[in-house]
């Protein structure tokens, strides 16, 4: 057969097509959040497709999304991304990408089919509790932050919040903000007003969020934050930091006095009221170091704490040999 | 002065061989040419380039061996994978450790000795010493004081200042600084006081002005002995711009690719747990390839001393000090302007205070505590971490941290401080976990599992007491949104030992016996364990005179 001939019975039969995903799909979405797709059509003759439509078709028949071959190379057409709006409703939905039977160039195309499956998932929900102090006086009010999230973005504007203390019982609940946290997407918060128990030591309490009335599903979530309840203070403790061998304040260390948290000021002195006691008395700052010592609180006291500079370490330690450092 | 090395040859040694035999004279013109009957055999190849001596890499211990052998009359060809030389020499502080008595101690009225050298390596209490091959340590103690004034000779120039350390003994005053390289253009980590820059631009330039060809871009590729497991080393393979070429050393090959933890494969001969999540400093610069074990390996050499390199002291592997990064050693920071900085892609978030982050491993558990940064850390961090899959190394470990630390820590968790695949935030612990895309994280970490941990550590935080790890005084809650993770795994640096070699730097094959033209030092090289210059500097030197001063046959 001649040349001619050939292409004359090649331009007679209908190019076979195959359409292929440019890459593997998520095989579970958020419902109602979008499926992103790349898809790449074929025809073993390396037709140049593009322009042609490549269309994403329910079971019930309908397009839920279209796009165009934009690209050619190595015999393959591509689309750009392109998304559709994935069902509502929690399950498993299948859909097939199409490419419709049609004329290029002279040349007709056969149809090419690839059926897609997805689950879709109710939003996953998740928590954040900052701002608890610790400690906490008993039976005395303090104050909690509370957000919330969702997995696609959802606004929670509204949406309630409990507070569950060890029995599960509810003791305060709070509706989330309408304005989400600064650097975050969508942490929709709130504050909460609470109170210490009337028992001292520590502490634990639950967050529960059960978001309903929402337009999509949506899971719960959980999340713990504790503190140390304790006797209400007797005494004023105040501790001075400064260097040891200048006596120079050291401002913004951290006292700590058992459960008790302090920071020096630019004197370097923290106050700490507190009940009658033995603490343990630490002194933390970066660059900084001392012993921990025992302190008796059995009236006001001030206690001066002196901090040891450490040297900066050599710029190139782990390069010179330190076998006290390695080993 | 050295002879110059040779361009592509316009007379093979094919085609002189077919002259010489057509005309008569067969091996016997070939031994009078210098060629043995098994070079003979070898006489197939067609050489590209020719030198005396070859030398692979055009790092610290490279460079020494170039001018070492410049020095003894030797022509000399350098190779050199990288787009410019250096290794890992030129991201160096450029701190050398070298003493024995020579000028500057003088000066300084230090008291050092060769035997005090001996003294420090050979010490039977300290891990680093134990294991060293005396015969080494004698040699390199013998020649520190030579190899410094060598430097000298070469331009290298000192700060002057003497700093501590250098000794197994940490000794004082063994230990000299180099002066940065004073062209910022040809530095690879600018404003980091990499003083090393100094030591091997002045070797490069003395190296350049003795008529030293440095092929950059070239990577070797195979190591051309006369058979397999016998006979005299002849050339080298090299790969550039996708061909090969070949380059024929007539008195030697010099490999000193700067050691192997780079190379995942290799770097496992020694401990298994090296899986491909660590990390290797001095990178995306230096790879740190093994090339020269391997290549050297592949024609019958043999490691030495391999329990150097697990000895568990000195900076083998570390504790990252800069975390969001891939590459997060020491003092290196590969700042914008880098050269490398497109391969670097972040400079990292430096920590100051270890209280201000928990770690936890690719499940999100904590495993340690995060203030220490011993081998107990390191072994913690690679222990199992629970995946099936994966049941070598620790997996990635990332450091964990709040909005408060941020501000405390004075960081700006965005690029280029951050790289987005070494690096993640999120509102909550849990959308943090989800959002980790690493490609070393092979499984999502659990969310739930993250925010136990950091709940269970808060808990911590307001007791005093961590009783999980007992992290002493835990500072700070990690509670105040957005939450970070930033890419925290340990990071791989000094290759401890390598290939055996006798006192003159000749690599020892299996059987014990000299491989004849082979030479390799620096991280290359088994049987001391000192870190980085002081090591490479007298190996690469001692190298050099001896293939320098060699006959093209001796062995």
């Amino acid at each position: 057969m001649s040349d001619n001939g050939e292409r004359a019975d090649e331009n007679a039969r209908p190019h076979t097509t195959t359409v292929a995903l440019s890459r593997p799909l998520d095989p579970e979405v958020d419902a109602g959040t979008e499926i992103v797709l790349k898809v790449k059509v074929s025809c073993p003759h390396g037709c140049d497709l593009r322009g042609r439509a490549v269309e994403v078709v329910a079971s019930d028949g309908a397009v839920v999304g279209t796009s165009r071959l934009a690209e050619f190379a190595d015999h393959d057409n591509e689309t750009t991304e392109f998304a559709f709006t994935a069902p509502q409703e929690v399950g498993e939905y299948s859909w097939t990408v199409v490419f419709p039977k049609g004329q290029a160039e002279d040349l007709e195309h056969d149809e090419g089919l690839l059926p897609i499956t997805v689950r879709t998932l109710a939003h996953d929900t998740s928590l954040a509790v900052w701002g608890v102090p610790s400690p906490i006086v008993i039976d005395h009010p303090f104050r909690i932050q509370v957000g919330a999230t969702c997995s696609a973005g959802c606004d929670l504007t509204a949406r309630e919040i409990e507070i569950v203390d060890e029995n599960g019982v509810c003791i305060a609940h709070a509706k989330l903000g309408a304005t989400p946290w600064d650097g975050t997407r969508a942490l929709y918060w709130t504050e909460v007003d609470l109170v210490a128990p009337a028992k001292n030591g520590p502490t634990t309490r639950s967050i529960v969020f059960a978001p309903t009335e929402l337009r999509l599903p949506h899971g719960g979530a959980s999340a713990r934050f504790g503190f140390e309840t304790v006797k209400p203070p007797q005494y004023s403790v105040a501790v001075e930091v400064v260097q040891q061998d200048s006596g120079t304040p050291v401002e913004d260390a951290q006292v700590r006095l058992g459960v008790y948290f302090a920071h020096s000021d630019s004197n370097g002195v923290a106050r700490v009221a507190m009940p009658e006691g033995t603490y343990s008395l630490d002194v933390l700052k970066t660059g900084f170091e001392t012993p921990s010592r025992v302190l008796d609180v059995r009236e006001d006291v001030t206690v001066k704490v002196e901090v040891v500079v450490v040297p900066a370490e050599h710029p190139d330690a782990y390069w010179l040999f330190d076998p006290a450092k390695r080993i | 002065m050295s002879s110059s090395p040779e361009g592509p040859n316009p007379v093979s040694r094919r085609r002189f061989l077919k002259t010489t035999v057509a005309n008569g004279t067969g091996i016997a013109a070939a031994a009078a040419a210098g060629l043995y009957p098994r070079e003979a055999e070898a006489a197939e190849i067609k050489w590209d380039r020719t030198a005396d001596v070859v030398v692979v890499g055009a790092g610290v211990s490279g460079l020494a061996c170039a001018c070492a052998a410049l020095d003894a009359g030797a022509s000399v060809i350098m190779i050199e994978e990288n787009f410019d030389i250096g290794g890992r020499g030129i991201m160096s502080g450029g701190s050398i450790q070298l003493g024995g008595g020579h000028s500057l101690q003088k000066k300084y009225g230090t008291k050092d000795s060769a035997d005090m050298i001996f003294a420090d390596w050979t010490r039977h209490d300290h891990p680093a010493s134990r294991y060293s091959d005396r015969d080494i340590v004698r040699k390199f103690a013998d020649e520190n004081a030579a190899t410094f004034e060598f430097l000298l000779a070469h331009g290298v120039q000192f700060t002057g200042r003497e700093e501590a350390g250098g000794g197994a003994s940490t000794n004082s005053g063994r230990t000299y600084q180099t002066v940065e390289w004073h062209v910022p253009s040809q530095l690879v980590a600018p404003h980091r006081g990499r003083n090393g820059s100094g030591l091997v631009r002045r070797l490069e330039e003395s190296a350049r002005k003795a008529g030293a060809q440095i092929l950059l871009k070239h990577s070797m590729t195979k190591i051309i002995r006369e058979k397999p497991l016998s006979g005299r080393v002849l050339g080298v393979t090299a790969r550039t711009m996708g061909k090969e070429i070949n380059v024929r050393a007539k008195k030697g090959v010099y490999v000193g690719t700067g050691g192997n933890c780079g190379n995942v494969n290799f770097r496992r001969t020694f401990d298994p747990r090296l899986t491909e999540e660590y990390q290797q400093a001095c990178a995306p610069y230096a790879r740190q390839s093994g090339d020269a074990e391997v290549c050297a390996m592949a024609i019958g050499a043999s490691l030495w001393a391999t329990a150097l390199q697990t000895s568990e002291s000195g900076a083998a592997i570390t504790k990252t000090a800069h975390i969001g990064c891939q590459w997060g050693y020491g003092q290196l920071v590969i700042e914008t302007d880098s050269p490398v900085f497109h391969l670097a892609r972040a400079t990292g978030l430096t920590v100051a205070n270890w209280q201000d982050v928990i770690m936890v491993n690719q499940t999100g558990k904590r495993f340690w505590n995060e203030l220490d940064g011993s081998y107990n850390f390191i072994a913690a961090a690679m222990a199992y971490s629970g995946d099936p899959d994966k049941l070598n190394g620790g997996g990635p470990i990332w450091a964990v941290f709040d909005s408060d630390a941020v501000v405390r820590e004075r960081w700006n968790p965005k690029p280029p401080n951050v790289d987005p695949l070494y690096f993640a935030s999120g509102a909550t612990l849990k959308e943090l976990a989800a959002n980790i895309n690493n490609p070393y994280q092979k499984r999502p970490m659990p969310g739930a599992a993250l925010q136990e941990t950091v709940e269970r550590y808060n808990s911590f935080v307001t007791s005093g007491v961590d009783s999980d790890f007992k992290k002493p005084k835990p500072m700070y809650k990690i509670e105040k949104p957005p939450f970070y993770a930033a890419w925290a795994t340990p990071i791989l640096h000094d290759s401890l030992t390598g290939l055996r070699v006798n006192t003159d730097q000749q690599v020892i094959d299996i059987f014990g016996k000299v491989i004849p033209g082979l030479y390799t030092g620096g991280e290359s090289m088994g049987g001391l364990a000192q870190h980085g210059l002081g090591r490479d500097l007298v190996s690469g030197r001692l190298a050099g005179i001896h293939a320098g001063k060699s006959s093209p046959s001796s062995t």
